[in-house]
């Protein structure tokens, strides 16, 4: 226990890669690859880029629904 | 109710609890407790988070929010599709490579033991206190409209929630979840068709529309930049999306649904699916209280939507007031309803004149009611401060009870204990979590078996339960209770999103800056918090902004880069 309240002041904190498997890099500081972790399995849309294309699509198609809707009514 | 409506109900609840128990009895490892053994679907995923955010509270209130207000509210959940995105391409990648089982696991990676410890901390005050009213919430408004005990209804469905969560941890939570969320749409979908049905005769749906749309309930998006305007797609979308990211990014109760993933395909996947339901799913809930509207159009509302409060006014002596605005207030009803029968007569006849005159004389009539209302309310809360004018709560549970079939009643009721149960389960586990994974396991205990550490989480988990019910059965002596927790939550939130997007976009900031940023922040929040007279949700930026541009500020200071700004080497 005062070897850990020692710890928590200490400042420098847990090191990174001591916690990680062996082998691993380090995960702060791995490149942003949309797509390369895994594929996305879904037929037309190959890549995690194109799946949030589709969602923002998706949002997008929903306000102007609901624009057309609520004017339609008005 | 009657016996009907009691089975359907009692079986249902205990059905999906006991189903969820058996399946899940016998988990005896820490990941097979918080993480299901990261075996999970993206769609038991995607409805399990679903089934987090829906509380009793959606299916009470948001009806009677298109009920009072329109479809307008919809526009609060415009930011959660873009922070969705942003949890699953940022956030999700960098919590399951470091396999971490709390949020607040991931802080300590990225700086230090304290951060890791003020992160938790954050949470389990704030989410400890929330847990109370998740359970009181419906339990006060089913108790005040069956005349049930309130503290029976507290502890049984309290109870209910903490044997199946405490037994099977994670698991169980998901896999009741799949139910609950199963028959809330259930529920809603017949609620629904019944309102469709007890239209009345030759009033088609365009025609219901039409009229809905005549009393502006139909205002889905407002593109004003009004400030005053309390739901504007822009509010909706900054502030959604500001919102949503503290959610789902940083709140343990959601982390722990989408780490339950069997890949980090099948976590986005599940987020994804949320992303692009969310906002059809809380448009078809509020169109259900505008339909209500329009049903009661046709069918004479109670002037005050919250009966049993009228009633004991009203009954007295001293109640001849209320009992004449409700004589005017029917009178008015009678009136207004002829006027949109021939507002309607007209539209179909292709008399576009006579239609809108009809129109403006309904709405006129419709503000009449309105002022009815208005002065009922002042005089309830005169003669009683304890209640609450907003009867908003009361709107859809008065249309299920005076209108729907025996057994559909027992249905809808049901829906709203799941609800109350699926938001319950998923906060207690992460409670759970927290406690065992970031204080106990981390602090007090570092080298014990898998074995004692799930049951510590038991044991955990159980006691924030009991926290929950002591404060639930408590809550009534707090006035404006669940004002008091949205206002706990805006203090402390802000600061604990600012920390996660330090960790996650200011990779030269460490442990040292962020910490010392975050507790002057959340003094600064404090401090305005007794100080000024500014709308709550205005803490939630003030914290996150704070907290980042201190750290920044601090890290310059300090002249050190942060401890995860370049490769690491291993700590001597």
């Amino acid at each position: 226990m005062f070897h850990f309240i020692q710890r928590l002041f200490r400042g420098t904190g847990l090191r990174t890669r001591e916690l990680l498997p062996h082998g691993s890099g380090d995960p702060f500081h791995s490149p942003a690859q949309p797509g390369a972790d895994e594929s996305t399995g879904l037929p037309g849309l190959p890549t995690w880029r194109r799946v949030y294309l589709f969602v923002f699509g998706c949002f997008v198609l929903w306000v102007v629904l609901l624009v057309v809707f609520s004017r339609v009514f008005a | 109710m009657s016996l009907l409506d009691y089975l359907v109900l009692f079986g249902t609840m205990i059905g999906i609890a006991a189903y969820g128990t058996w399946q899940t009895r016998g988990v005896h490892s820490l990941s097979g407790y918080f993480k299901g053994d990261q075996t999970t679907r993206w769609a038991a995923i995607g409805i399990s988070v679903m089934a987090t955010q829906a509380s009793a509270i959606t299916f009470m209130s948001t009806p009677g929010q298109g009920y009072e207000s329109g479809l307008g509210f919809v526009q609060n959940y415009f930011g959660m599709p873009l922070a969705l995105i942003i949890v699953a391409a940022v956030f999700l990648p960098l919590y399951r490579r470091l396999d971490v089982y709390t949020a607040y696991e991931f802080l300590g990676r990225r700086f230090d033991a304290k951060t890791r410890l003020l992160g938790a901390a954050l949470f389990l005050l704030q989410r400890g206190l929330a847990a109370g009213i998740t359970i009181y919430a419906p339990a006060i408004v089913l108790s005040t409209v069956f005349g049930w005990r309130l503290d029976v209804t507290i502890l049984l469905s309290g109870l209910l929630v903490i044997v199946y969560t405490v037994t099977g941890g994670s698991r169980a939570v998901t896999l009741t979840h799949k139910y609950q969320l199963g028959l809330i749409f259930a529920g809603m979908v017949t609620a629904f068709i019944v309102l469709l049905v007890r239209l009345p005769a030759g009033l088609t749906l365009t025609d219901a529309f039409t009229v809905a749309g005549g009393f502006k309930k139909l205002e889905a998006v407002d593109f004003s930049l009004d400030v005053d305007q309390r739901y504007t797609f822009w509010s909706g979308l900054l502030g959604g999306l500001f919102l949503s990211l503290s959610y789902f990014g940083t709140d343990q109760s959601q982390v722990q649904r989408y780490l339950h993933g069997a890949s980090l395909r099948e976590s986005r996947l599940g987020l994804m699916f949320n992303a692009v339901c969310k906002i059809p799913m809380q448009f078809f809930i509020l169109l259900l209280g505008a339909l209500v509207f329009v049903f009661y159009q046709f069918e004479r509302p109670p002037v005050f939507f919250n009966e049993v409060a009228w009633k004991s006014q009203a009954e007295r002596a001293s109640g001849d007031r209320l009992r004449a605005l409700a004589a005017d207030f029917t009178a008015v009803h009678t009136q207004k309803q002829q006027l949109i029968r021939a507002w309607l007569d007209a539209q179909h006849a292709g008399n576009p004149q006579a239609a809108a005159t009809a129109r403006a004389a309904a709405v006129a009539a419709q503000a009449h009611s309105e002022a009815i209302r208005d002065e009922t309310k002042g005089l309830l809360h005169a003669a009683d401060p304890r209640t609450s004018t907003n009867d908003a709560d009361y709107v859809f549970i008065t249309f299920v009870l005076g209108h729907l079939p025996h057994g559909m009643i027992g249905l809808l009721v049901a829906v709203i204990f799941a609800a109350a149960l699926s938001s319950k389960a998923s906060e207690l586990n992460a409670l759970g979590a927290t406690t065992t994974v970031d204080f106990y396991r981390h602090v007090l205990k570092r080298d014990a078996s898998d074995a004692h550490y799930v049951a510590a989480s038991k044991w955990f988990t159980a006691f924030w339960g009991l926290v929950a019910l002591a404060f639930a059965l408590f809550a009534h002596l707090v006035e404006n209770l669940i004002q008091a927790i949205n206002i706990l939550g805006s203090v402390f939130y802000g600061v604990v999103l600012g920390l996660f997007l330090v960790a996650f976009f200011l990779r030269r900031v460490g442990g040292t800056a962020v910490f010392w940023s975050a507790l002057t922040a959340q003094t600064l929040v404090f401090g305005l918090f007794f100080t000024l007279n500014i709308s709550y949700l205005w803490y939630n930026l003030i914290g996150c902004a704070a907290c980042v541009l201190l750290s920044l500020i601090l890290q310059a200071a300090s002249g050190a880069r942060g401890n995860t700004a370049e490769p690491v080497t291993a700590t001597p």
